[in-house]
């Protein structure tokens, strides 16, 4: 890893008071040396603006028996544009998780709706536009590291041909596994089983794993929970290099208010009884953000305006 | 984990092979000792060896007839517990339909349907056949149950968002995760189905070969060195089938946590 240029320009202090563009659009991110072969902006489909949006709109999710259900989502609204990194963050309960999966289609809303650019979620997995991160690393023990990566081109294969099809769908090719791991720093490790890695390097695996459908967007369930605090960080900034080269949506679920800062275009704080949107804070800060590149100062306003909106929701946060 | 309390276990050591050499040799003496003062309770061991190295091709041969009609039986009995799990595990219809039968099956003593079955089938060897593949059929169908249920729900989830079929749910993930539950399952399976083999030859007695019918013709002429040398037969081929699976469970459960203890 480099050390941070010293002669890096300055970085702007953050506009605590909101910007006026909630979100900013995906080409103002700039790489540092990573040409982006692909231009989203130049896609016909774009025009249509639906079919570049991640949208939930007045979706509500009850839990348990008649008489004693529990309200774990209530009418959210939620909208993000293609090419964007967004974490959810809140406590337990929050409903979050809820949010991930029904975005996920592994769960359906009670009222309310929510596409994928344009696809609502069953058929955006039918055609592999999804893709999902659990918690744990989630890989199958009896395949070697490559061959787990290998795993999601292996089951639907008929999706593959159908998703260039799929209006809302960009196809920037087939990420390769080998160069996909290679790039996380496993390329001494692709013949090993999951067993013989750390846990960190586990979920690193996962992450190629995601990342080798090239899915549309990339669901993700607090996946570095586990992880200690060294292995976390250096995870991010795997995570990150990979989202700007890959110019993938990421949908970010986390504990963590720093991480949601330093990952994130904006920050999706979310409150209990019953799970609802309290504030999104947009995060103008310049990319790439990894190893120190940005001031600490900038990124801990972030997170004590996040901190403060926890509060105001109703949630001491860590 | 090579050190223990500061001792090398090596299987060289005195340490590793003694203790298992003295109560071998205790043992022995001890059933020498009650074979001497009670002839008609336990043959000299002497004799038993002199009976297994005069007559080898003798006990050979009934043990290869008992052998063989134990694996198939035990063949069987996988094969057919092997498609009812998938089926009772990939639908509610069928579990509520076959599990019942199963269990009713189960319970039932396998020795009391032996002679019902020589009355049936004869015999030749497919009563034998049959007892073994009921007596090792329902140790398969639980384990494998549990084991083809026994996906991580994460896993699920990742498959899920993919829209894999239940075919490629079933092959990718349920198949390959139940081998561990049936390797438990064989472990227990492979020595019973020698059970199996000897119970339904004791129903069937003076027909054909094998050792359950060397030791039932054997015992009701008291010659009990002939009955000890068979049932010394069957504890060596129960055995080889244990030591078998086990060998084989270390290749394909490289993988599987039973197995990281072994290897450093």
């Amino acid at each position: 890893m480099a050390a941070p240029d010293i002669a890096a320009p300055a970085v702007a202090p953050p506009n605590i008071a909101a910007p006026d563009v909630a979100f900013r659009p995906p080409t103002a991110r700039k790489t540092s040396e990573t040409p982006q072969p692909y231009s989203r902006m130049v896609t016909e489909s774009d025009t249509e603006g639906q079919n570049s949006r991640l949208v939930v709109s007045g979706a509500s999710k009850s839990y348990g028996r008649p008489g004693a259900r529990r309200e774990a989502l209530a009418n959210v609204d939620f909208t993000m544009d293609r090419g964007q990194f967004v974490s959810i963050i809140g406590p337990s309960g929050c409903g979050k998780s809820t949010l991930l999966r029904l975005m996920a289609g592994l769960e359906h809303p009670d009222t309310g709706s929510v596409s994928i650019f344009g696809t609502p979620p069953a058929e955006a997995s039918a055609v592999k536009m999804i893709g999902f991160m659990p918690q744990v690393p989630a890989l199958l023990p009896w395949l070697t590291v490559i061959d787990n990566v290998k795993i999601p081109s292996k089951v639907n294969r008929r999706a593959d041909a159908r998703r260039r099809l799929q209006p809302g769908h960009l196809h920037p090719g087939e990420g390769d596994p080998v160069a996909l791991l290679t790039e996380l720093g496993l390329g001494d490790s692709l013949r090993a089983l999951p067993h013989e890695l750390s846990g960190g390097m586990q979920q690193r695996v996962a992450i190629a794993r995601a990342f080798a459908t090239q899915a549309d967007v990339l669901l993700m369930d607090e996946p570095f929970s586990a992880l200690d605090e060294f292995t976390r960080e250096a995870t991010q900034d795997q995570l990150l290099k990979l989202w700007e080269k890959f110019v993938t949506t990421v949908v970010f679920v986390t504990h963590s208010v720093s991480e949601a800062v330093v990952l994130s275009d904006a920050v999706v704080v979310m409150s209990p009884r019953p799970g609802h949107i309290a504030a999104v804070v947009p995060i103008d800060v310049p990319r790439p953000r990894r190893n120190g590149l940005v001031e600490a100062k900038v990124l801990h306003d972030y997170e004590d305006l996040i901190r403060s909106k926890l509060q105001l929701a109703g949630v001491n946060p860590r | 984990m090579s050190e223990v309390w500061g001792v090398t276990r090596s299987r060289w050591s005195p340490r590793f092979w003694l203790p298992t050499v003295v109560a071998v040799v205790l043992a022995g003496l001890l059933w020498e000792w009650v074979a001497i003062s009670n002839p008609y309770l336990l043959p000299r061991l002497g004799q038993v060896g002199l009976q297994l190295v005069t007559n080898t091709s003798y006990y050979l041969d009934n043990a290869w007839v008992t052998l063989s009609e134990a694996l198939i039986g035990l063949a069987i009995g996988l094969v057919s517990a092997f498609v009812v799990a998938v089926l009772v595990t990939e639908s509610g219809l069928l579990r509520r339909a076959i599990m019942p039968l199963a269990v009713i099956l189960n319970v039932t003593p396998v020795v009391a349907i032996a002679p019902a079955l020589v009355v049936a089938f004869g015999f030749g060897p497919a009563p034998k056949l049959i007892v073994t593949a009921l007596i090792t059929f329902f140790p398969i169908l639980m384990n494998l149950i549990t084991g083809l249920n026994s996906v991580s729900p994460s896993v699920l989830q990742v498959f899920t968002t993919l829209h894999a079929s239940r075919l490629e749910i079933l092959g990718r993930l349920r198949l390959p995760g139940s081998l561990p539950y049936l390797f438990a399952a064989l472990r227990v399976v492979f020595p019973l189905s020698l059970v199996g083999a000897v119970v339904a030859e004791f129903t069937a007695p003076g027909a054909g070969k094998g050792l359950g019918t060397v030791i039932s013709v054997a015992s009701s002429n008291s010659r009990l060195a002939v009955v000890y040398a068979a049932i010394a037969c069957l504890a060596a081929m129960g055995s080889l089938l244990l030591l078998f699976v086990i060998l084989l469970e270390r290749r394909v459960l490289r993988w599987h946590e039973s197995q990281l203890s072994r290897r450093n």
